[in-house]
């Protein structure tokens, strides 16, 4: 569960986001839809605790027990476009940093898992700097999950990925919901890892301008809301 | 809802008094010093144009500690602007200080501490400024501002003690001017600090003005942008 | 406690394997103090009195050229792929990362101190006439202070725009007391005047790096903020 109450944020005089809620129950799937601009990134930052909002709250599953920024970070994982990965380390050692910044113990067991997931053992002691775009992809998605995260946020994860990295992640995505995580995903598109989303939002000037259920759904009528809700 | 216009005019019009009374007490009342002659009258603006710049540069330092606290704008605009005001003074203090030093010693300059510590400041607060100038109007950068502006503030007493242990050990070519002063010298240089104190309120009040103005310019021009 | 040390150590050898892998500034920082180096020997063609004059100095001034090459890429690796996004994703705080990351470029700096010494004593002819234990007690603790601010203004620099250019102009200012108070030391020990003539310097030299330890750490969050 993720939940994000009253949130506001400017940049100097701008208002990116003008108090916003969300609330994702664990196990749901939501994506976020709006314009560039619209403060979707910002959203999701301030969602992972990466960035503060000037109001308003974030909560992480169950905080009664725990609320210490830093252990809630270990709920989260996040995929971008950007990568995260240091070019010069290998495979393993990219994620044997990551794994070692979450305090995990049996560290070399679960790189070895998540790895195999993503179909990239082969190239586990191969320098980053000679991956291709797409293996750099996968890489990105084990570095989210190495920690085994309650939250999977995601930020645009389909920009620039090749057909073979889109059904990977589609995979992904698949296999994180039958195991009840909770994801929020930003998107540019209709279409790429819409299949298993059960909620939408969108976005529009740091409003939600839009909420409703995927069911029933079809390609055709998503875009004329959209278009709708957006184009005012 | 008045009163803040009426603080103004007073110090407005207490500046101008003040300034005419030193200008008056420095070039017509106080006598001519016997030994350095008419040049020892830099003494009235060297001395008071130093205090303004430390005034000046810990108003730096307190308004960017108020600034990372409270996030307020107004704590930036006055950080930048008594910046600005400083390194206009700690410059009058540089220029000045050399020609006191060819008058009464003979040489343009001499690593004395206060002068070397001044010299240092100067560049320290340059570099404040640049820091500031490098991406204008980004909020982050006002932060960057004021982290750079409480840290360079806490250089400057090493800076000075640095400087005094250096010239200890290095032969001391010119004595410390420890001169006790005569009455009327006292008078006028007490005047004249109180003139450049109350100078450097009215130049931060002028140039926060100027700033205020800026940034509302720009947020028109960004607002007007996006209509289109 | 075992689990901070654990999150600073996981910084620190990051940093210097993929420094050392990619060997950019090392390197750079080695081949630039030795040019430094045999470029003013040609300058200067030291006699004896001109070298214990001049080369304190020239040792100080070309570590801290060479220093600051390495710590403007510090930054600039970080913001490859975003990757500082993806640190502040993690539970570390951020004065870990500044501790690890000012402990890899020291490590780095003495690297380079430990290459380029022995050269000076050979191109320069030097005969100590000090302590070397002392010597290399100032050259350590120096570099320290050096290190520490440097560190964390080229967190502040990495920022804005022009920063490579900015880094020096920005950092030198600040340097200042720890420049001379390490200069007049090292010079102390060439010319082998006893250790009282010259305690203060080394004092100076560690309450700089002690006030230089702690504002660093009250002040990086500041630079990690991410808007
Ligand atoms: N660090 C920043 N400083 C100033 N403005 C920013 C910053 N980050 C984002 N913005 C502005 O906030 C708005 C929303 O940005 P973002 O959340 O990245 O939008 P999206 O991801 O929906 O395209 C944009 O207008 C952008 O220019
Ligand atoms: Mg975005």
């Amino acid at each position: 569960m993720i939940e994000g109450i009253n949130i506001s944020k400017t940049y100097g005089s701008k208002n990116v986001l003008r108090d916003i809620s969300v609330r994702i129950p664990m196990g749901e799937f939501v994506a976020v839809l709006g314009p560039n601009g619209a403060g979707k990134s910002t959203l999701l930052k301030i969602l992972a605790l990466i960035s503060k909002p000037d109001s308003g709250q974030v909560i992480i599953g169950d905080q009664s027990l725990i609320n210490t920024p830093g252990e809630l970070k270990r709920k989260i994982g996040i995929i971008s476009h950007s990568s995260f990965l240091y070019p010069e380390l290998t495979a393993y050692e990219n994620l044997q940093f990551f794994g070692r910044l979450y305090g995990m113990d049996n560290l070399e067991a679960q790189i070895i898992a998540v790895i195999k997931k993503v179909g990239l053992l082969l190239a586990l002691n191969e320098q980053v700097y000679t991956f291709s775009r797409g293996m750099l992809q996968r890489l990105s998605i084990a570095r989210a999950l190495i920690h085994n995260p309650e939250v999977i946020l995601l930020d645009e994860p389909f920009t620039g990925l090749d057909q073979h990295g889109i059904s990977l992640l589609q995979g992904v995505l698949r296999d994180l919901k039958s195991n009840h995580k909770t994801i929020l995903m930003v998107t540019h598109s209709f279409e790429d890892g819409m299949n298993d989303v059960d909620r939408i939002l969108i976005l529009n000037k740091g409003q939600i301008a839009a909420d409703f259920p995927t069911e029933n759904l079809l390609s055709e009528d998503l875009k004329r809301i959209y278009h709708e809700k957006v184009a005012c | 809802m008045k009163l803040i216009p009426l603080l103004k005019k007073i110090l407005f019009g207490s500046t101008f008094v003040s300034m005419l009374t030193a200008l008056y007490l420095v070039f017509e009342w106080v006598p001519i010093e016997r030994q350095m002659g008419p040049v020892q009258k830099i003494f009235y603006f060297h001395v008071p144009s130093a205090w303004v710049a430390f005034l000046a540069f810990f108003v730096v330092f307190v308004a960017s500690i108020m600034y990372l606290k409270t996030k307020a704008e107004v704590y930036d605009i006055i950080a930048g602007s008594s910046a600005q005001v400083g390194v206009v003074f700690t410059a009058i203090v540089l220029i000045t200080g050399p020609i006191w030093g060819r008058a009464a010693w003979g040489t343009w300059w001499t690593w004395d501490p206060r002068l070397t510590t001044t010299l240092i400041l100067w560049f320290i607060y340059l570099a404040y400024l640049i820091i500031r100038n490098s991406a204008k109007g980004n909020e982050k950068n006002y932060r960057l501002a004021a982290v750079f502006g409480i840290i360079g503030f806490i250089d400057v007493p090493i800076v000075f003690m640095a400087a005094r242990w250096w010239r200890t050990i290095h032969p001391v070519v010119f004595e410390a001017d420890n001169i006790g002063l005569p009455p009327s010298m006292l008078i006028t240089l007490m005047v004249c600090l109180l003139t450049f104190t109350l100078l450097y309120f009215v130049l931060l009040l002028k140039s926060m003005k100027i700033e205020q103005v800026e940034r509302k310019i720009q947020n028109l021009k960004s607002e007007a942008l996006k209509a289109y | 406690m075992g689990r901070e040390l654990a999150l600073i150590t996981t910084i620190f050898k990051k940093d210097l394997v993929s420094e050392f892998r990619a060997k950019e500034s090392v390197v750079t920082m080695v081949t630039f103090s030795v040019l430094i180096l045999v470029l003013f020997s040609m300058a200067f063609e030291p006699s004896r009195r001109t070298v214990e004059e001049i080369l304190p100095g020239l040792i100080w001034m070309s570590l801290i050229f060479s220093g600051i090459l390495g710590l403007n890429r510090t930054y600039a690796r970080e913001r490859f792929n975003d990757c500082l996004i993806g640190i502040l994703s993690t539970p570390i705080a951020p004065y870990q990362i500044y501790l690890g990351k000012a402990a890899s470029n020291l490590v780095q700096l003495l690297f380079v101190e430990i290459i380029t010494f022995p050269l000076y004593f050979i191109f320069y002819d030097l005969n100590l006439k000090g302590s070397l234990g002392i010597l290399i007690i100032i050259m350590l603790i120096g570099s320290v202070g050096f290190i520490l601010v440097g560190t964390f203004l080229a967190a502040l620099t990495s920022n804005l725009r022009a920063n490579e250019a900015l880094l020096p102009v920005i950092l030198f200012p600040l340097l200042m007391p720890v420049l001379l108070a390490a200069i007049e030391a090292t010079s102390a020990v060439f010319t082998g005047l006893s250790l009282d003539q010259y305690l203060p310097w080394i004092k100076l030299i560690l309450v700089y790096d002690l006030i230089f330890l702690v504002m660093p750490l009250l002040l990086f969050d500041y630079l990690m903020e991410v808007d």
